[in-house]
This record gives C-alpha cells, structure tokens and sequence, in this order.
C-alpha cells in the first residue's frame, strides 16, 4: 500500500475495502482507490492486492474513488463506509474505449544496411591515423599486424570511395592515412562482396569503406616523415601520397631505414585468410641461406640499408567494372654475422666454429593487375601477378681457423593467374576457381679457400615448374543442413636442371562432399568423406625412373559443443596423404655449401601419411572473470623415408634415405586467467609441454630421438588509470632430449619483457620496455642479457610532431646462447647492434 | 640447430601462429524457426514508450534513441525492447508462411535487430509481484532471474502537464540508485509504466530520473483486438541466475571489453594494441 497520510487536524477515519467484479464476484488486483479533497486534488491513494483488499486513511469531508481500467469508476463520499468492518466494493465491467495515440514505430529498412561513423566523432587527440580512428569505433579492432576485424570476424572488404584499391593490403592505407582526410567509415554490415550472391548467399561478415573528407577529395595529400640518429649516422624515413577521385584513385607509399626494420614483410606473398584457394606456397629453394632469423627481434642484430615502395592504381570503367594496378617493391642491403660452436655427435665426434660475416642484397619487384566485373547476375575476376626476385650473398666464414668465402645468388621469378567466376544455375550458384602459376629459380654459388682445394667450387641449379589449381564448388540443402559438394585438382609439373633434366608431375584429385549439420545452438558436427587420387611420376630424358599412385578416402570430423554458457569443447580429426615433396631432384650428388652436400636418389617416389586429433574445452565465467582452457592435440606422421646426416671435419653429407620413419608430436597447453576489472589488473597464466619423438639418424647412428619442452608463463597487466599503463610477463622454459645413444642435459632458460605507457596528456606518450634473459650457456652456468628501450612522442599541432627514441639504452653487445640436441650441442654468440638514438620529424601534407 | 629452433618455435606458438587476427571457426548461428517461447497471455493494451539514455555519464549531451513496450493484461504486464517484439512476431510470421530464409525477410529482421536498444525483458506477474527478467550482458548470452517487483516509495507533488492530450500529474520517487520524476495519468486507470514504475493511479506517461540519463516518453496507445500474446524465451541456452551476478557480468564487460572478447582463446590482442583500449562507459539504469 502505499499514499500520503492526511493532516491530523481534521478527523480522520481508518477505512478497510475489497474491491471485487460485480458480476463473478472475484477480487480485482491492482484497482486504484485514490483519496481526493473536496478541492478534488488527490490526497493518497492505495493500490488492492490480489485479493481485492485496501486500507486507507481519510478525512470524512473527502471523497474516495475507485477505478480500474476495464470497469466502471465507482466513486462515494468517505461517510459512506463504515469503520467497523470491510466495505465491499463492487467494480461492474465497461466497455472503455481509450482514446489511442498513434504509435510511430522506426522504419525497418529492406535492403542491407550501413553505419555512418562521423570520423570527428570517434577522433581522440593523439590519434594520427586512419588505424587509430578505427580502434576507437565500437565493435572494430586492428591487430598488430593490420587486420581489421569487426564484431570478431575479420572484414571481407575494404574500400575507399567505394573502390577496392588496394585488395587485403590494406595496411598502406591503415597505417600512412592521416585522420583529418577522414570524413566517415561505413561499416557495411553483412556485406556480401560478389554481388550476384546478394540475397542467396549471406554473408556474417562486414565490410569497409572510407569516405574522404571533401577538402581532400581529388588532390595529392600525404605526409613526410624523416628520422636521423646515431651511433654510427642511423635514418628512418618515409613517405606516404594519395588521390582520391571519383573515377581514379592513387595511393603511393616509400620507406628506407637503416635501423634493423626488415621491409620485405611489405613485398611478401599475402596470404589471404578468406580465400584459401588463392593460396600457392612458393617451393623452398635448395641452398642454405643464411638465416637472418634469431630468436630474439631482428631488429636487435641487424645492420641493414633496406628500402620499400608500393604505387596502386584503380580506374572505373562503370559501377560494375574496374581495374586495378599495384607495383611492390623492395631492397635491402644488409649484413649478418655470428660465432658458433658445434658439436656433432655420432660414431666419431665432430667438432666445428665458426665466424661468420656475410653480407646480403635482395630485390624484389612484384607487378599486380586485376580486373574485376562484379554485376548482379555474374561474377568475374582476373589477377595476374608477376614476382621477380634477386638475392646474393658474400661472405666470408672461419671454418675451424680456415678461411672460405663463399658467394650465393639466387633468382626466383614466377607469373601467376587467379581466375574466380560465379554464375547462376536454377535457384543454386557455381563457383569456379583456377590458380596458374609458372615458377622459375636459378641458384647458384661459388666456394673458394686457399688452404683445402676441395672446398674451391662452383655449381648452378636451375628449378622450372608449372602449377595449376581448379576447383568447383556447389552447396545444396539437405534435409534442413546443408551438403557442400567439390571437385578439386592439383597438377605440378617440375624440372629439375643440374647438368641434366630431371622432371616431375604430381596430381592430386580430389572429390569432396562435407555435410554439416547443426543441433540448436549447441552443437555443430561436420563430416568429409573426400575421395583422393594421387599419382606422381619422374622421368629423365623422357623415361620414366618412378611412378606411384595412390587412391584414399581422406576423412575429417569436427564437433563442437556448449555444455552451458561457461563450458564449450571442440573435437576435430583428420587423416590424410601425400607426396613428399624433395628439394631437389638428381641422380648426382649436389653441393648446397662450402662443406654440406645433398643426395635424394630420383627414382623413389615415397608418401607421407599423416593422422591428427584436436581437442579443446574452455571454460568462461563473465561474472568472476575466471578464464580456463585446456588444449590437447596429437600429431601422427608416417613417411616412407628420413633424412641421413654425416658430419666430417671438412664435409657434412645428407642423403634422403628410404625407411620407416614414424613421428608423434604431442602437445598439451592449459591456462587459466583472472581479471580484477574494478582495479584494472589482469592475471594470465599458462603451462605447456610439448613432446616430439623422430627419428634421428647422423653418423652412423640411427635412433628414436625424444624432444621435450616445457615451459610456464606469468603475465600481469595494469590498465585502470588512464594516464598510466603497464604490462611484465615472465618466461620460464626447459628443453631436453633424450634417445638410446646420450641423454641432453637439461637447457634452462628465463625470459622477462616487461613495458610501461605513460600518457601525462593527450599530446605526449611516453613509453619504457625491458627484455631480460637468462639463457644457460654451460652446465649451471648462466649468461643475463638485458635491453631497455625509451621512446617519446609529442604532438606539436595537426601538422607537426616530433618523437624521440633509444634502443638499448645500457649498450648490450652479445646475445649468447647455448643448446643441447639429442647427440649434438650449439654454442653461438651473435653481436647486437649497440645503443642509438633516433629524433624524428612528422610532416602532414 | 635451426631444426631445434623450428620445434622450439612450433611447440610454443603453435596455437598461436593460426591466429594472429581472429579465429572464428567455430561460427554458430539460430536455426530459422519460430521463436522458443512460453506464452503467459494476451495483451488487452500496448503501450509504447520512446527510450532516451545516455551511454556515456561523462558526456550526458550525447543521447541514444531506442523504443519500448509495454503490454497489459490482467493477470501479466511484459515491458522489454519494442524492436525485439517486432522482431519476434517477423519471426514467427515468416516461419508460418514459411519463407524464413527469404533474404529480403532475412534483412528485415537483421535491420530490426540493429535497432534493439533496450536489452532487458520484464515480465511482472501481478498474483505474485514477481518479475521474470531477461537480458544480455555485455555478449549475446542471455541471462534469466527472478525479484519482488520494487515497492515504490512514490510522493505525489503539485504540478501537472499534458502529454499527448492527456492531463498528468506529479510524481517523484527513488530506484536502484537513481531519483525519478514520473508524470500519471488517472485518466487510464492502470497503475503501470515503463520499466518497473508500478504503483502510481494512473498510467505514467513520461518518468525520467534527475540527471536526465533516462527518459522514457510515452509514443503510442493502443487497445488491442486480437493475438498479442504475453511471452517469456524459454530457449535451453538462456542462463538461469541472480540479479547480482549478471550485473556483474555486464560490469567487468565494460570495464575490460577485450578481457570477455580474448578469454575463449580465439581471438589474440598484441599487448601493445590492448595497452590503448579503453573501458567502454558503465551508466546503467540501475546503479545499485
């Protein structure tokens, strides 16, 4: 009950009522009983319960009334009732209209929708690019390396104006796009980019388009950005150009830095998640090159002159139709150098140093265009892309105190097509696909040492190969699921050229129907039954010295299940062939270094048979903010042959060699997280083991070679106040091997990074990182290794900004680490580069 | 060597290399079938209110518009999302006649869904004053629990108004946090209005709380005539639980989003990228 209690000046009476329907007689809930003045201002009021009863209180000079929509309003002076017992109220039904008022519903809007965001909107100071406006949209994230992905799936498009400039190399525009060229970003949701699929084939993922503001519209705007620094003169500079018409657009992107930034991550093949069958992996050249990858940042260790330049070009021919131009390019001038110690374990024991100081050239120059017609009732595109390639090296080694120089060069150049078409068959679509490609590789290299004449050599090796990719798809409904049928055919013709022909031809068909169903929003299975054909032959001077051929049911499973809101598992299975791909094919022996030679005998074909098991169950409690998962897998893989290593003073030998080699992986991760959202703090935690069983076969031994590796790691972050950051993680790991010959003794080591953001306004960031590492060089012997890093950013206006950096600020000089192998151990000190500082200036065209 | 530092490579960061962006393989979706629901009754009145709220306290300028319902009946009043009704009885219609994965209706209903602003459904059941709510919190998940419908302290002030031609009068009273000022109308003798203010001799017609954050404003009226049924979801994915804890749910979404977007292990943030994100802003209808 509820009301205001009258003066108690007057007389005031308690009254007690039930309300009921004058016809059944049943209590009426929820009638109004309002006490009003003689003014008939309304004084108190109760409600009736659900069994009709009301207590009030009320002057004798006021008037009660009761009412309830749907009945009659009974109204009576409150001298009318008694105090002494419960007065009935009969309530009697009427038909009462109300009078309506209109209700303006919002429209629903029949074709796909857009959202506009105002790009001033969602600017915060501080943001300087198009990728900074984007992380602040709701629903929109840019990852480290570029993708954008919306609502937790990655776009399918991103335009500008509404044209796709520059495909999924997107990060040119992210990165080097000022934020006050921006206008809007319209994020398309459910867009579906062929257009003759609109209405047949949704698409759950969204697209976007930028919109440029209009005083940049149709005019060269950009910005300069030049770095200068020492110790010794060190330079970071780059520059970003781009039109943007109606009909055209332009966008021009030149880096160089000689700072450790490797740029050929901007020219690489990109490999393009949405579309799997677009994929072709380049084949693996037969040289060792040097490798310019440790395993800490490259950046730490690399002295480089690199430059990078990527020019794209799009014009209209009408709405449907475009055209489209990109030219990457790339260079790099660089120097790498290392010592190392190994040791080589066997029947005799090989022990080998090494200095090395190689330096590297590399270019690179790929040329796309793509034509695309995209109407309402077909879908066509054509991309034909050309890669030309050089690398060289020359260096010089210490090779057990002999010196050997040592030059390389290789030159890989491919032209490829991709053809996509859609067209309309009934109510259902085709989708047709076909990936061409013609790959050329010439290596070579030329040894010479003046003290052993063996090592004085030159050799050249020449790869050919064509490819060919085509596939057909379809999806029918079946029986409320659906049932995915498609034809797939891989075609490899290679020829190996050294002093002499070799080639080979691979096919692979595969006819692959894959039912999925669904039950409620629980579960998921999906079951492949593909049937594959495999044939691979060789031949030399036409006469064919191995043939296999292979044909199998290729199964694949995979379920997933909610057990509730905070328990999901995934279960998946795979069994599958395939041909193992050599490096090389010859009937002699070849010479890939100063001192490693490789023989793969060509008139052996051998198959690779491989079985794999996934599971995962994770646990997520939104309310305690408690995060669990478990992931187990298990890798089974049975080849028809191995790789033979022999290590002599002067010479190591590896030979692919016929036999049994069956391998297991199993690898077992958990973690658990906490979050503390009230404080900011965030707890991960992860533990992982992993083990590898392979054969091992070197020098004379052969044996069953167990890796093992386990490691825990500890991550806490801070990030509740908004003018300070920080994030420390810490890294402990161990790593063993085992096997019938020697047992490695256990390699230790503890990794700290650790960073600190502090933002004192929203002009200036500051930035402080450390990398701590205890690697264990000998046993119980321990080596640390620390580098810190400063960075500062102050934004003078929209035009100007200037940033300060240092990198390896205490001036740490070596990296070492040591390693132990099953049979082998490695020791090998790499030189860092030492402190530098870096002042940069950012000019907005 | 460089075969050791591979397996080093693999084994740590397999489960990481496939996933530098978003791993969504396990996509899920509804099944195109009417909706999972228990019906309680029919509606003899709609009632639809315009919903203003302002997401974000510190800017209480900056306002969203969404619109809600309320359905009366005499034994059950239901209060929710009146785009989420729409959507519903799109539902149910296209499943009838069968055209379900017609992708013009299959638009219509996605575009209906982006105009939900309002995430919670009430349904009051007048024998036992209880309320069945259900809501999301921060993800898709929904969430069920049950409370005493509030008993509001309502005092009855001088002033009145008209609203849509009809005379109002004062109110004013206190809930979960926030202080109110109700406008009713004992001309529609209904002692309901939007959300949970029940309790005052007349439909409210307008209540908004004293910042101005919330303001529900009456947009239409109507008597119905035929099928408006009263309903609860009873899908077998809807969570059963407590008030407390899903406001907690919906408070760690706000204060760390990339916590719930990152804890199932399917989508990784660089450290660097989390550094910068930013709590969403945390200004519910309900402050305690």
């Amino acid at each position: 009950m509820a009301g205001i209690f009258p003066s108690m000046s007057q007389e005031v009476v308690i009254l007690k009522f039930v309300v009921k329907d004058s016809v059944y007689q049943h209590p009426l809930i929820d009638a109004s009983c309002r006490v009003t003045s003689p003014e008939n201002k309304i004084q108190s009021f109760v409600l009736s319960d659900k069994d009709g009863n009301v207590a009030l209180r009320a002057y004798r000079t006021d008037t009660i009334v009761f009412s309830l929509i749907g009945y009659e309003t009974v109204k009576a002076c409150a001298t009318k009732f008694t105090t002494q017992k419960i007065n009935t109220i009969l309530l009697s039904e009427k038909t009462h209209k109300i009078r309506e008022v209109t209700i303006k519903a919002q429209p629903i809007r029949t074709s796909n929708d857009t959202i506009t965001y105002l790009a001033k909107a969602f600017t915060h100071q501080g943001d300087v690019h198009l990728e900074d406006i984007l992380n602040n949209l709701p629903g929109v994230k840019v990852s480290e390396n570029g993708y954008i992905s919306y609502q937790g799936k990655s776009i399918n498009k991103f335009y500008i104006e509404g044209k796709d400039l520059l495909g999924y190399n997107y990060n040119q525009a992210t990165r080097n796009l000022p934020a006050e060229a921006i206008a809007a970003i319209e994020i398309l949701e459910n867009h579906q980019p062929t257009k003759m699929l609109r209405g047949k084939e949704h698409s759950d993922k969204a697209a976007i388009n930028i919109k440029i503001d209009q005083n940049y519209k149709s005019r060269l705007f950009g910005e300069l950005e030049a770095g200068v620094g020492g110790t010794p003169i060190i330079w970071d500079n780059r520059l970003f150009l781009t039109s943007v018409g109606k009909k055209n657009q332009m966008l021009f992107t030149g880096k160089m830095n000689n700072i450790g930034i490797n740029l050929s991550s901007e020219t690489s093949e990109h490999f393009d998640i949405e579309d799997v069958d677009a994929y072709e992996p380049i084949p693996p050249g037969l040289l060792s090159y040097p490798s310019q990858f440790e395993s800490i940042e490259q950046k730490r260790y690399l002295h480089n002159k690199s430059y990078s330049g990527g020019l794209n070009y799009l014009t209209s021919f009408s709405e449907d139709a475009s055209f489209r131009l990109n030219v990457l390019t790339y260079s790099d001038h660089s120097t790498y150098q290392n010592f190392s110690k190994s040791i080589f374990g066997g029947s005799q024991t090989v022990e080998l140093t090494q200095q090395k100081i190689i330096p590297v050239n590399e270019f690179s120059v790929q040329p796309v265009m793509k034509y695309e017609l995209n109407g309402n009732n077909m879908f066509v595109s054509d991309e034909l892309k050309l890669s030309v390639n050089r690398y060289s090296s020359a260096g010089s080694i210490i090779n057990n105190n002999v010196l050997v120089e040592q030059n390389q060069k290789s030159r890989p150049t491919y032209i490829q097509n991709y053809f996509s078409m859609s067209f309309p068959v009934g109510q259902q679509y085709m989708q047709i696909k076909s990936h061409l490609r013609y790959f050329d590789r010439s290596e070579s290299f030329d040894v010479s040492s003046d003290t052993i004449i063996f090592d004085n050599i030159a050799e050249r090796y020449s790869r050919r190969s064509m490819s060919s990719k085509n596939i057909l798809t379809t999806s029918l409904p079946l029986r409320n699921n659906s049932l995915k049928l498609s034809i797939r055919h891989y075609f490899l013709n290679s020829e190996y050229d050294y002093d002499g022909v070799v080639s080979s031809i691979q096919s692979k068909l595969k006819i692959s129907p894959t039912y999925i169903m669904r039950f409620g929003t629980t579960s998921i299975l999906s079951l492949a039954l593909p049937i594959t054909v495999i044939n691979s032959s060789n031949k030399e001077f036409h006469k064919t010295t191995a043939d296999r051929s292979k044909i199998g049911i290729e199964p694949e499973l995979s379920v997933t299940h909610n057990f509730s809101d905070k328990w999901k598992a995934y279960l998946s299975a795979s069994h599958g062939n395939d041909i193992y791909s050599p490096l090389f094919l010859s009937p002699f022996m070849l010479r890939t270094s100063y001192r490693t030679n490789f023989y793969n005998d060509y008139e052996k074909i051998y198959l690779v048979e491989h079985n794999r098991v996934n599971l995962n169950v994770g646990y997520r409690n939104l309310a305690t903010m408690l995060f669990a998962n478990v992931n187990a897998s298990f890798t089974d893989e049975r080849n028809e042959c191995y790789i033979d290593y022999s290590h002599a003073e002067t010479m190591t030998l590896t030979k692919i060699v016929k036999g049994e080699n069956h391998s297991r992986r199993y690898l077992l991760n958990a973690s658990l997280d906490k979050s503390f959202p009230e404080t900011g703090l965030s707890i991960k935690s992860s533990a992982e083991y992993s083990h590898s069983a392979f054969l091992l076969s070197q020098s004379g031994i052969v044996a069953n070679n167990h890796s093992n590796i386990t490691s825990a790691t500890l991550r806490l972050g801070y990030q509740k106040l908004q003018w300070l950051r920080f994030i420390a993680c810490i890294r402990g790991s161990l790593f063993w091997e085992h096997n019938q010959v020697a047992n490695s003794d256990k390699f230790r080591q503890l990794v700290f990074n650790g960073s600190i953001f502090i933002f004192p306004s929203k002009i200036i960031e500051i930035k402080l990182s450390a990398n701590n590492q205890i690697n264990e060089i000998a046993k119980s012997q321990f080596k640390n290794f620390s580098l810190y890093d400063a960075d500062l950013k102050y934004n003078l206006n929209k035009f100007f900004q200037f940033s300060l950096s240092a990198t390896n600020l205490f001036n740490t000089k070596h990296y070492i680490v040591l390693q132990e192998s099953g049979i082998d151990s490695y020791y090998y000190d790499l030189p860092l580069r030492e402190r530098e500082v870096l002042m940069k200036v950012l000019i907005r065209l | 060597m460089f075969r050791i530092l591979i397996s080093i490579v693999f084994t740590l960061f397999s489960l990481t290399i496939a996933a530098q962006t978003i791993n969504t393989t396990a996509i899920q979706s509804l099944k195109t079938d009417s909706i999972h629901k228990k019906i309680v009754g029919n509606a003899d009145y709609l009632v639809v209110y315009d919903y203003f709220f302002t997401p974000d306290a510190e800017f209480s300028f900056q306002k969203r518009k969404g619109q809600t319902f309320l359905q009366v009946s005499n034994n059950f009043n239901r209060f929710g999302d009146y785009n989420q009704l729409r959507y519903d009885s799109l539902m149910d219609t296209s499943f009838k006649k069968g055209n379900q994965k017609d992708p013009k209706e299959v638009v219509q209903r996605i575009n209906l869904l982006r105009l939900v602003r309002f995430n919670e459904s009430i349904l009051f059941n007048k024998q036992t004053k209880k309320l069945t709510i259900q809501r999301t919190a921060g993800s898709t998940t929904k969430y069920q629990y049950v409370e005493d419908c509030p008993q509001l302290d309502w005092k009855l002030l001088d002033g009145d108004t008209i609203i849509s031609d009809y005379q109002c009068f004062k109110a004013s009273t206190r809930l979960f946090g926030r202080d109110y000022i109700a406008w009713y109308c004992p001309e529609i003798s209904m002692p309901y209005g939007p959300y949970k203010f029940n309790g005052l001799p007349g439909l409210v017609l307008r209540v908004t709380d004293s910042l101005g954050h919330h303001d529900f404003v009456l947009n239409g009226i109507k008597t119905v005539n035929g099928y408006n049924p009263i309903y609860y979801w009873n899908r077998k994915d809807i969570v059963k639980t407590r008030r407390e804890t899903v406001r907690k749910i919906y408070k760690n979404s706000c204060d760390d989003p990339m916590e719930a977007l990152v804890s199932d292990g399917s989508v990784i943030i660089d450290d660097n990228v989390r550094a910068k994100i930013k709590a969403h802003p945390y200004n519910p209808i309900e402050l305690e």
